[in-house]
Parts: structure tokens; C-alpha cells; sequence
């Protein structure tokens, strides 16, 4: 049993000893039933919750029993059967009768989906009623599971996220043809899936006529649609949308690739519907007009949130004056024009915008944005042309920033700034410039200086991301020491310098890690030398909670990886590349890890049959192996990068869904010979 | 300088590769051996059947080399090499592989050849790779370079 689980195992009981011997002495089942039945003031709901009804004259027993049946439940055990003493146990708490619909009742009060986990493996009926009361679902890998056998289990859905291609697919590492099609499980939920409202496919292969289906059979009832860097589908396809979804209140695009085959698609959006909130098609081609902006505004009083792709900021000046309950903004673009100085002095943004990223955004348009500075809860500058200079002038009128995005060429000075303006900064992701670096790059570097003020000055930061130059060990013992809220932590050292001022990293990280215990999310990628085997050692013994983590270039042998194992109880989905470990390694690492369920490498040592990788072949686990290739991402880029080649990678992850069928060229299962 | 760049030729050769061809290599074995299937998955179950061979090493039949050479492709650490070489040296190199002794073989071949082997056998252990750029900013990267052409060009009125 893991520390975590023993931990809510235990608090379960306090709680449930709480409510006895304070809200229901001795009242008995039927009081406490009917007040469990009647609407719940949310300070109570918290306990009840974990109580899930049982209340019985026999509750001390009882509650040793769901400790034992909850607490044996961890991770891999709960795919093993129950030993003797829990049966007994079982036969017991199922002995008590309390009705379906009361228990009904009180699970719907419960979200959390390890929590949901942990009520699903009580027993068959308690794995009943969480089946149809589920509201949402996550699945985190398409192909763990097929859409047949979701809908076996949770056929009242009224939410599901799918996510398709490996993370890396991000950053140009995953063919196009990898995978991860909408088309299955459209079909399904066309079929079966009554009560489904809200859709999010990220990173997946959604057709045209895979839309099609989707709006055909839950166009009347759909109130969120989210296509999240998906790919393979055109304006027809958001034709359809805007025709079919009168009710739909997100339209989600973001950085999806959508051909455009110049449709109507905006205006009919504006035409038909007039409960629309939010509306993202940042970071897409999309070519659309001013005018049917302000349509939409005109006839979608909620709008609260629109991210558009590019549009020049001068012709919104209508939009925004007509979208009064717009609270966020992002996307446009600036078109310095000589000739035309004041171009933008005529845009007036909407009173309560206080999320704001306007792409193309320099030096002489900044100002625009000045008078509303200080109500600035979320800024997005990573795609603006500003210098360290202008990132500092615009940060210290600032004061509210609760997310910033940036690239590294707010440089330490800006950072500086940062830490003692915006007190109440929770989130701050520093993405990497550019190597050709612009006219405004010039003291565009982030070191551990920056880091250390950032750490001191915001205490409430919960996510830091962020591409250095140079770091030391004192620097991350400074997020130890006082971000204290930290939930998701990534560093990638840059290759730039051949200097860096203190590596190895190992106390570093250790510190980091001890300080910050609420860290779910860690990413750590450096350059060889940067972390020792003993580093890999404190990250596995510091690890509880993380379940996804990012490690590059860090180890020097075998050794390393397998002290990691031997830790990092709650670790989900773990992602390597350009280490120097070997498939043995690798092999024993997963089945050593208890919590793992995903596997991605990318640069490792192969042995020279490649045997040793399966090492790890197992009942439900999938292994896909991807050579070498090419010529990866957009062919217009090319001149940049010029045909890289690629090393092979390695996908694993747990399915129920069998072996993959529908693999590319370019994607080889591996399965051990029979 | 010279040998650096003959590599380079060999890397180039590589990457020419399409998987196509990797995966009917790698069937073409298993047809060979009598395997049940030819189709997917062939790749996987091929080269992890080879349990006999030390070194999954393939021997191209659609390519001819010249001066007494043949080409050897070489399937290690996660890339694909092909190589034309005499007799001799493409026996030095599977000894070298089977031995597991990187440095205790090198020394023992011909000295002219062994910096080109040694270059090669350290490309190929664990070459280091680039830190991956995200899709988003490489976009907003290449736009802003065509920008600053654009303008360049209008400075020149």
C-alpha cells in the first residue's frame, strides 16, 4: 500500500468516527439516511463524501473493514483478486442493505477520480453505482482502452477527454500517421453515449467525417466541443459545428492544423448560435474577418473568452467595443506600417479584459495596453517582439499577474521585476528563444540569479517552467525553500553555454524536491555530467506524489535509473530521452516502478538484439517501437533545420484494449515471440 | 577531416533509408526462417527472433559495392547503418560487436581504419540529441524571420 493511500485510508476513518461521534450520536441509520438525502450545505459535504453511508451500529468493525478493502486497493494490487481476509470483510459491509439510490446519492458527491477509483473496487455494487453515476472521464491514451469497453462501463458520460499522440508530438517527435483517430470512438459516442455534453480530443486525427457524426447524433445537446492540436479535419468540418450546435458554449481549436477551404464557418457560428463563451482558434491558420467577429459579439452576450489567429489588432476596434463581457483576449497581430503612427491609439479594449496575448505585439504598440495593466490577472508574451527593456517596463505596471508566459528574453532583469511586482503570481512558464536571436533578444538569458529572486519574491507559485542558460544547485534549493506551493516543476538546462557555473545538480534537486511536497509535475533535463546517478537516486526517494515526469540527459549509468525505480511510488507516465540507459535497464525499471502505466524514451542504449527490451513484456502492456526516420515537421521549416534525423523511440503503456490495429509504417509493435 | 566526412556520406546513407525497406529487410529474414506471417507485425517479431545471431546484422542483397567490398547494414542502438567494406574489416567489426570490447578490438585493426571505426562506433553509442523546439514557436520564430526580410526589403527603397 502506498503512503499516500495508508494516508486517506486513515483520514477516511477519522472522518467517519468524526461524524458519528459529533453530528449523529447515536440517531441510528434511518436519521442519518434521511439527512444524507436531503440538499448538503458544502462545508458537510467533505466528510459525507467520505463516509458513502455507512452508518450501522456495527461502523467500528465496518470501518476497519473499508480501511483493509480501500487501503489494499493500490495501484497494481487492484488488478490482482482479494485475498481471503478482505472477502470476509467484503461479505460483511455488503450485509447492511442500504439502498442503491441512497448510495447513488451520496456518490455524486464525489469527484475525484482516485477517490472514485478507490469506491469503484469496494465491491460489485458500489462498482455499479459509480459506473452510472461517473460524469467525466480522462483517458490519457486512446489506445488503453477501446470505446466499446467505455461504454460497457460508464454509459452515462457526460464528459470525456481523449488524448491521442505522445506528448512529444509537440515538439516535432511524432510522425503525423502515428495515430490516435477520432473515428472509433466518434462512432461510439454517435451510438451510445446519451447523456455526453462535453467533447475533448487533444492531439488526435479527427476527420471531417468523423465531425460529421459527432454533431449528427449530439449536435442538439453538445455545449463544449474541443479540438485541441488535433489535425485532419477543414472549415467543412466547423461548417457543420456552427449549423448543428446551437447549444454550444465552447468552441475549441487551438493549434490544431485545419484546412481552410474558405467557408462560412465564423458567420454561421454568429448566426446561429447566441450562448457562445469561450471561442479559441489561436495558433491555427484560420482566415476570418473583423466583421463576423463583431457579428458574434453582437449576438453572443456571454462572450467571455475569444483567441483568434491572426488579425490585425486596428480592425477589432469594433469587436471590442461591442463584446462588453470579453475577459480575455488573445491572438491579433501588428502591422508596423510606416506611414500610419497611430494606428493603434484608436483600440479600446473591453472594461473587465484581464487576460491578454497579442501576438506581434513591440516596443510602439505596447503602451496600448498600460491603462488596464493593473487589472492584468493572465499576460501572454511569448509571441510579442518585446526586449528585456519593454518586458520590464510592462511587468511593473503589473501588480495583479496571476499567470505569466514568457520567452527567456525577459532575461534576470525581468525576472527581477517579477519578483517584486506581481506577489500574486501562481503560474509562470519561460519558454526558449530563438538561436537566430532578434534585434530585441540581446540580454535575453535566464539563470539561476533570476530563478533565486522569482522563488524569494512569489511565494504563491504553483507552476514554474523554465529554459535557463545557467544554474546552480543554490538556486534550486531556493524554490525548496520557499515555493512552497509548487505542484509542477520544469527546468531544461539550454546547450548553448559550454560553462555552466555548478553541476552536478544533485543537492540541488534533492532540496528542491524535499521543499516542495505538493509537486505532482517535475521535468529535469540538463546535459551529461548535469545529474549523477546519485541525483537519480533523490529524485526516486523524494518523488510521492509526482505521476509525470520529464528526464533528459541525466544519469551516468544504469545504476541511476534503477535507484529511480526503486522509488517514485506514485509515478504514472514517465518520459526519458537522451540518456545513456540501457534496455535491461529500462526493462527492469518498469516493472519495478508500481505506479507506471506510460513509457516513453527516445536516445537510450540498445542491446544488440534488442531482447533485453522485452524484458519488460507483460500481460496489458503494448510496446511500440519507432525507427529512426527523416525529415520530421513541416517542410516549410526546412531551411531551418534542414532534414534532421531522429532516433528511435520506444511507447509502453498498459491497454485493455489489445494489440493496436491500425499502426503506420512508421510504428512497429513489439511482442514477444510466442 | 577526410574520414569525418566519409562518415558523414554514411550518415547520409542512413537517413536515405525508408522504413519500407527496413521493414522488407527485416521480413526477408523472417520468410527465411520460415516465419507464420510476412505482414504486420513483421519488424517487431523478426528482430527479436534472432536469438542465435550475436548482432542483428543483415546483409543487403539490392546493393553492390565495388573493389572486392560488400554492404553491411547494421542495425545498433536505435539507427540504421550501412556500410561498404572489405571482408575483413566487416569481420573486425562483428568480432568488435560480439566481444563487447569497443577499445580491445580497435587497437588490434588496421590503424588506418581505426580512427574511421572509432568515430563510427561512438556516433553510433549514444550520439546526443538536440533539445526538441516546440511546433508553436517555431512557427512564430519563422514568421518573425519573414518579417524582418519584408521590412529589409522595404528599407532598401
Amino acid at each position: 500500500m502506498s503512503v499516500e493511500r495508508r494516508e486517506r485510508a486513515t483520514k477516511f476513518r477519522a472522518d467517519v468516527y468524526f461524524f458519528f461521534n459529533y453530528y449523529f450520536p447515536r440517531r441510528g441509520p434511518a436519521a442519518a439516511l434521511d439527512w444524507i438525502q436531503r440538499p448538503l450545505p458544502s462545508s458537510e459535504k467533505g466528510c459525507l463524501r467520505r463516509l458513502l453511508i455507512w452508518c450501522s451500529p456495527l461502523v467500528d468493525i465496518l470501518l476497519r473493514d473499508l480501511v483493509l478493502i480501500l487501503g489494499s486497493t493500490a495501484g497494481g494490487a487492484s488488478r490482482r483478486r482479494l485475498g481471503e481476509m478482505e472477502r470476509q470483510s467484503l461479505n460483511r459491509v455488503m450485509s447492511l442493505g442500504i439502498s442503491d439510490l441512497a448510495l447513488e446519492c451520496v456518490m455524486g458527491y464525489i469527484d475525484d477520480p482516485r477517490d472514485r477509483e478507490a469506491v469503484s473496487l469496494v465491491c460489485r455494487k458500489w462498482y455499479r453505482i459509480d459506473a452510472i453515476t461517473r460524469k467525466h472521464i480522462t483517458i490519457a491514451i486512446c489506445y488503453s482502452a477501446s470505446p466499446d469497453r467505455l461504454r460497457r462501463r460508464f454509459p452515462r458520460l457526460e464528459s470525456l477527454k481523449l488524448k491521442g499522440k505522445p506528448r512529444a508530438a509537440m515538439f516535432n517527435l511524432i510522425p503525423e500517421d502515428w495515430g490516435g483517430y477520432a473515428g472509433p470512438w466518434v462512432c461510439e459516442i454517435a451510438d451510445a453515449f446519451n447523456c455526453l455534453k462535453a467533447v475533448h480530443f487533444r492531439r488526435m486525427i479527427v476527420q471531417d467525417a468523423d465531425i460529421g457524426v459527432l454533431v449528427k447524433a449530439r449536435g442538439h445537446m453538445l455545449q463544449a466541443l474541443k479540438l485541441d492540436k488535433c489535425s485532419g479535419f477543414s472549415t467543412d468540418g466547423l461548417l457543420l459545428v456552427a449549423r448543428s450546435c446551437r447549444c454550444l458554449r465552447t468552441l475549441f481549436l487551438e493549434e490544431s492544423s485545419v484546412t481552410e477551404n474558405d467557408g462560412e464557418w465564423l458567420h454561421e457560428l454568429a448566426v446561429n448560435n447566441s450562448v457562445l463563451e469561450t471561442l479559441n482558434f489561436y495558433m491555427t491558420e484560420l482566415r476570418i474577418s473583423p466583421q463576423e467577429l463583431e457579428l458574434l459579439a453582437r449576438n453572443c452576450r456571454s462572450l467571455i473568452s475569444l483567441k483568434i489567429s491572426e488579425c490585425d489588432v486596428s480592425d477589432l476596434v469594433g469587436f471590442f467595443r461591442t463584446a462588453t463581457a470579453l475577459e480575455e483576449f488573445g491572438g491579433g497581430s501588428f502591422n508596423d506600417q510606416a506611414g500610419e503612427i497611430n494606428r493603434y491609439e484608436r483600440v479600446c479594449f473591453p472594461p473587465r479584459l484581464c487576460c491578454l496575448g497579442l501576438s506581434y505585439m513591440g516596443m510602439n504598440e505596447m503602451h496600448i495596453i498600460f491603462p488596464f495593466a493593473a487589472s492584468l490577472k493572465k499576460l501572454d508574451l511569448q509571441y510579442t517582439f518585446l526586449s528585456t527593456e519593454d518586458h520590464c517596463q510592462l511587468i511593473q505596471r503589473c501588480p495583479n499577474l496571476e499567470i505569466l508566459e514568457v520567452r527567456n528574453v525577459i532575461g534576470d532583469r525581468g525576472l527581477e521585476v517579477v519578483a517584486q511586482t506581481c506577489k500574486k503570481l501562481r503560474r509562470l512558464r519561460i519558454e526558449r528563444g530563438d538561436d537566430e536571436q532578434g534585434p530585441e533578444d540581446e540580454q535575453g538569458r535566464v539563470s539561476q540569479i533570476g530563478l533565486s529572486s522569482l522563488a524569494r519574491g512569489c511565494p504563491e507559485l504553483e507552476y514554474i517552467a523554465v529554459y535557463v542558460s545557467d544554474i546552480t544547485n543554490a538556486a534550486l534549493e531556493s524554490v525548496g525553500t520557499f515555493s512552497k506551493n509548487l505542484c509542477d516543476f520544469r527546468l531544461v538546462l539550454l546547450d548553448r553555454e559550454e560553462m555552466i557555473t555548478e553541476l552536478p545538480l544533485d543537492n540541488g534537486v534533492h532540496a528542491l524536491l524535499r521543499g516542495c511536497t505538493k509537486l505532482r509535475r517535475f521535468a529535469f533535463y540538463l546535459r551529461p555530467g548535469g545529474l549523477s546517478d546519485v541525483g537519480l537516486g533523490y529524485i526516486g526517494e523524494n518523488s510521492n506524489n509526482i505521476r509525470w515526469m520529464l528526464l533528459g540527459n541525466v544519469g551516468e549509468s544504469d545504476l541511476g535509473l534503477l535507484q529511480l525505480a526503486r522509488g517514485c511510488p506514485s509515478l504514472q507516465k514517465l518520459e526519458l530521452r537522451s540518456c545513456c540507459f540501457s534496455e535491461r535497464a529500462l526493462a527492469l525499471a518498469v516493472m519495478q516502478l508500481p505506479s507506471l502505466r506510460y513509457l516513453w524514451v527516445q536516445g537510450y542504449k540498445a542491446s544488440p538484439t534488442g531482447k533485453d527490451l522485452l524484458a519488460m513484456a507483460r500481460p496489458f502492456w503494448n510496446i511500440e517501437f519507432i525507427p529512426p526516420r527523416q525529415d520530421i515537421g513541416d517542410h516549410e521549416f526546412e531551411d531551418r533545420r534542414g532534414g534532421v534525423e531522429s532516433q528511435a523511440q520506444i511507447l509502453a503503456y498498459y491497454s485493455l484494449a489489445g494489440r493496436r490495429t491500425d499502426c503506420p509504417e512508421t510504428v512497429i509493435p513489439l511482442y514477444p515471440p510466442a | 577531416m577526410e574520414r569525418k566526412n566519409s562518415f558523414r556520406g554514411i550518415q547520409g546513407a542512413i537517413s536515405k533509408i525508408n522504413p519500407e525497406l527496413l521493414r522488407s529487410v527485416i521480413t526477408s529474414g523472417t520468410a527465411a526462417r520460415g516465419g507464420p506471417e510476412a505482414r504486420s507485425p513483421p519488424g517487431a517479431a523478426t528482430a527479436f527472433r534472432h536469438a542465435t545471431t550475436p548482432l542483428p546484422v543483415l546483409t543487403s542483397a539490392c546493393r553492390s559495392g565495388s573493389k572486392g567490398t560488400a554492404p553491411l547494414t547494421i542495425f545498433y542502438n536505435g539507427t540504421v547503418a550501412v556500410f561498404d567494406l572489405p571482408q575483413d574489416k566487416a569481420e573486425s567489426i562483428l568480432k568488435l560487436a560480439e566481444k563487447g570490447n569497443v577499445g580491445g578490438v580497435l587497437e588490434a585493426a588496421d590503424p588506418t581504419a581505426s580512427g574511421h571505426e572509432e568515430d563510427l562506433l561512438t556516433k553510433l553509442n549514444g550520439e546526443l540529441l538536440p533539445i526538441a523546439r516546440k511546433k508553436s514557436l517555431e512557427r512564430f520564430f519563422a514568421k518573425r524571420k519573414e518579417r524582418w526580410q519584408n521590412v529589409k526589403r522595404t528599407w532598401h527603397w
